[in-house]
C-alpha cells in the first residue's frame, strides 16, 4: 500500500510519484481480502461518524444509497420542482474514507422511480467514473467498488447520456466523497490539523421555467419539465442557486452551530458552476483550494473559489460568538438567488479582537 | 400628535387592563363614485401598552425598547381591511399612483403587495383627495393601539451588557417564527381582533408613517431622540421591521440575518375630532354665525 506520505517521500516530482503508482499492487483479489466495514449514510449537513486520522490498514467501506425522485419546495415561496436525488438529499450525502481504502456503493433505484440513473465518482479511475459501470433502470440495483488512490474531496453525480446529464445534475443529483490522508490533515508542515465539527455545503442552481404572468410554472412530473427547463439552462442562468436543496436550509432554525475555540472543516461542493464561498466576520484558517490534501493548503483565506464540478474543504477556528453568514460572495446570487447558510456561533466575545469604540450616535 | 407618551409603566398588565376602546364598525357613505367605500372601525380613545419605535440605549449600553402607557386621544377611523389591489388600480388609472407588477384590478378582496411607503403615500394622498377627509397611514402608535392583542411588539431580548448574546438571543427569537406562505390571502382570511379590525399580523406587513429613531432613555426616565432617520419607516405585522422606503419587497431587501417581512401592503387611518373638539367647534361656528 501507499499513502500520500510516501507519495511526498517517493520524489515530490510527478515522475515519482507515477513510479510508486506503478508499482503499487492492482490485483482485485485484494480488496476481497480487506476488512470490511458498512457504514451509514447521513444527510448533510451533517456527516456520518469516522476517524480523522486512522492506524487501521485499508479497508472496504460499504455504502449504500437509494434514489430519491420527489417534489421539494425550493424557495420561501413555496416553489416546487420535480427533483433527482441521491438517498433523499440535495446535495447527497458526503462518504467518508481514508486513502487507500475501497469505497464500495450499493446504489438502488427503486421501482417507483421513473429513470435510469447512474454515478460518477470524480475520486475514482476508469470506466467514467465508474458511470459506464452503474447504470440502473427503476426496479435494478447495482454495487461499485473503487480505490480511493488520492485524498481529497471529490464529488460524484449522475451522468446518464447527452442532455440528461446536465438535467439531472440541475436537478440535484450530486454529492461529494472526501478521502482522508490516512495520518490526517496537516498545515503541509507537519503540523496536524483537525476539527471539532465538519459540515458538508453543496451548493445547487436549479433552473424553474416561468410562465407568461412571470409565475413559476409546476408540473405533473419530472419528464413534462424536462423541454422548458433545458431550454432555460441553455441561457445559462439559474432561478435559484442554494445550499443544500432550498433557500433557507441552513439558515435562521437550521443554523450550523458551533462555539468559540471549535475548529470546523467546511466541505463545499459545487457540481455545475463556480462559486466562492466567504465567511462573513470570519476566514479560511487552512483552505485546500482545489480540495485536494496532497498540496499545501493556503493560509488566511478571505474568499476561496470552488471550480464547478469540484469540491473544496476550509478550515477555520471561531473566535467570536455570534452569528455568522457563510455564503457565495457574489452577493446577488446569495441574497436574491438564496446561496446563503447561517453559523450560530455561543461563547465568549473578545473585546480585543473587536470592539466598538463609540456607539452610534450624533455627529459630534 | 395624537398620541402622548406619559410614564413608564412597570407592568404591562396594569395598562392593558385599562383598555376601554370599543370597535364601532361603520360603513361609509357618501363617498365619491370612483372610490369604493372602504369598511372602517372607529377606534374609540383608551390607554394601551406600547413599545415606542427604534433603537434604545442607556448609560451608553443598548436596552430592551421600554414599554409605556400610551393614550389615544381622538376618536380614530381605520380601515377594517388593508387596501385591496383594485383600489390600488383605481389609483394608478387615475395617474395618481405608480404602476405595479402583481395588481389584479379586478381583485377588490386580496390586499395589494409589493408596495414601498412611497407607493402607499401616494395612494394615502390620492385617496384623502377623493374623499376629501385626512386619510394616511397610521403611525406606528395607531397601528398597535388597532391591532391590540395582535400587536406583538419588541419583546425582552437578553439582559445583560454582552452584545453578542444579545445578537443571538434575537437571531434565535427570529428564527423561532415559523414563514409565512407568500401569496396574499383573500380578505378576512387571518380574521378579524377584538376592535374588529381585520387580517392584521397575517402575511402582509404595513407601512407606518414613524421614522426610525435612536433614543436614549435618561436617569430620570425621560426618552431623548438622539437621531432620526426618515428615509427608514416601521412596518408592522407579525413582527416590528424597518424598512428602506422604497423597498416593495422585504424578502430581498433585507440583510442577510433576520427576520424578513413576507409581503409589504397598507391600510389607511383618519384621525376624528374628539368629542369636546367637536363640541367646541360645533360652539366656535355657532359664535361665528350670531
Amino acid at each position: 500500500m501507499f499513502n500520500r506520505r510516501d507519495l511526498f517521500l517517493a520524489a515530490g516530482a510527478a515522475a515519482g510519484a507515477a513510479a510508486v503508482l506503478k508499482a503499487a499492487p492492482a490485483m482485485a483479489e485484494e480488496a476481497a481480502n480487506l476488512p470490511r466495514r458498512e457504514v451509514e449514510l447521513v444527510a448533510p449537513p451533517l456527516v456520518h461518524p469516522h476517524e480523522q486520522a486512522t492506524r487501521r490498514g485499508p479497508e472496504v467501506v460499504a455504502f449504500k444509497m437509494t434514489i430519491v425522485e420527489k417534489e421539494q419546495v425550493i424557495d420561501d415561496d413555496g416553489t416546487k420542482i420535480h427533483v433527482f436525488t441521491y438517498n433523499g438529499s440535495i446535495p447527497g450525502p458526503l462518504m467518508v474514507v481514508h486513502e487507500g481504502d475501497y469505497l464500495e456503493l450499493t446504489l438502488v433505484n427503486p421501482k417507483t422511480n421513473a429513470f435510469d440513473h447512474n454515478i460518477d465518482f470524480h475520486a475514482s479511475t476508469g470506466a467514467l467514473g465508474g458511470g459506464a459501470l452503474t447504470h440502473i433502470n427503476p426496479g435494478e440495483e447495482v454495487t461499485l467498488r473503487f480505490k480511493a488512490t488520492r485524498a481529497g474531496v471529490f464529488i460524484y453525480h449522475c451522468a446518464p447520456e447527452g442532455p440528461m446529464i446536465p438535467w439531472h445534475v440541475a436537478l440535484g443529483m450530486n454529492g461529494a466523497v472526501l478521502v482522508l490522508p490516512r495520518d490526517g490533515l496537516t498545515d503541509g508542515a507537519g503540523k496536524p490539523l483537525k476539527y471539532d465539527r465538519i459540515y458538508y455545503v453543496g451548493e445547487q442552481d436549479f433552473y424553474v421555467p416561468r410562465d407568461a404572468s412571470g409565475a413559476y410554472k409546476t408540473y405533473d412530473s419530472a419528464a413534462d419539465s424536462f423541454v422548458d427547463m433545458t431550454a432555460l439552462m441553455r441561457g445559462l442562468i439559474p432561478t435559484h442557486v442554494v445550499f443544500n436543496g432550498a433557500v433557507g436550509a441552513l439558515t435562521d432554525k437550521n443554523a450550523l452551530p458551533a462555539k468559540v475555540g471549535e475548529t470546523v472543516l467546511i466541505i463545499h461542493s459545487s457540481a455545475m458552476r463556480d462559486t466562492r464561498p466567504h465567511l462573513i466576520g470570519g476566514h479560511g484558517d487552512y483552505v485546500w483550494l482545489m480540495g485536494k490534501f496532497a498540496n499545501v493548503p493556503l493560509r488566511d483565506l478571505e474568499t476561496w473559489i470552488v471550480p464547478g464540478g469540484s469540491a473544496v474543504a476550509a478550515l477555520y477556528t471561531f473566535r467570536q460568538p455570534g452569528v455568522y453568514a457563510y455564503l457565495n460572495h457574489n452577493l446577488i446570487e446569495a441574497v436574491f438567488l438564496g446561496a446563503t447558510a447561517h453559523f450560530r456561533v455561543d461563547g465568549k466575545w473578545d473585546d480585543d479582537l473587536m470592539t466598538q469604540v463609540r456607539r452610534p450616535g450624533p455627529i459630534a | 400628535m395624537r398620541l402622548s407618551c406619559l410614564v413608564i409603566v412597570a407592568t404591562v398588565a396594569a395598562a392593558m387592563a385599562s383598555l376601554a376602546a370599543a370597535a364601532v364598525l361603520a360603513p361609509r357613505a357618501g363617498a365619491p363614485a370612483n372610490v369604493a367605500p372602504a369598511s372602517v372601525a372607529t377606534l374609540q380613545p383608551g390607554w394601551f401598552a406600547y413599545q415606542p419605535v427604534g433603537d434604545f440605549e442607556s448609560a451608553g449600553k443598548t436596552i430592551d425598547t421600554p414599554a409605556r402607557a400610551t393614550h389615544l386621544d381622538a376618536p380614530l377611523d381605520v380601515m377594517v381591511e388593508p387596501v385591496s389591489q383594485a383600489a390600488y388600480a383605481r389609483c394608478v388609472a387615475a395617474a395618481a399612483c405608480p404602476k405595479l407588477k402583481a395588481v389584479d384590478p379586478a381583485a377588490e378582496n386580496l390586499p395589494v403587495v409589493g408596495v414601498s411607503w412611497r407607493e402607499a403615500t401616494a395612494y394615502a394622498e390620492w385617496y384623502a383627495r377623493q374623499t376629501g377627509e385626512d386619510w394616511r397611514l397610521p403611525t406606528d402608535e395607531e397601528w398597535a393601539y388597532a391591532a391590540a392583542e395582535r400587536f406583538r411588539g419588541e419583546p425582552p431580548v437578553a439582559s445583560g451588557d454582552d452584545f453578542a448574546r444579545r445578537w443571538l438571543a434575537k437571531f434565535d427569537a427570529d428564527s423561532a417564527v415559523a414563514r409565512q406562505a407568500k401569496s396574499p390571502q383573500p380578505f378576512g382570511h387571518f380574521g378579524r381582533n377584538t376592535r374588529g379590525v381585520a387580517d392584521l399580523a397575517g402575511n402582509v406587513w404595513e407601512w407606518t408613517n414613524s421614522c426610525y429613531e435612536r433614543r436614549a432613555v435618561e436617569a430620570t426616565g425621560e426618552t431623548r431622540v438622539l437621531t432620526r432617520n426618515c428615509g427608514v419607516r416601521a412596518l408592522e405585522g407579525e413582527h416590528r421591521m424597518f424598512m428602506s422606503d422604497f423597498i416593495r419587497d422585504g424578502v430581498t431587501g433585507g440583510c442577510s440575518a433576520g427576520l424578513p417581512p413576507t409581503n409589504l401592503g397598507f391600510r389607511l387611518v383618519h384621525s376624528r375630532a374628539s368629542a369636546v373638539a367637536r363640541m367646541m367647534a360645533s360652539v366656535g361656528a355657532l359664535f361665528a354665525a350670531l
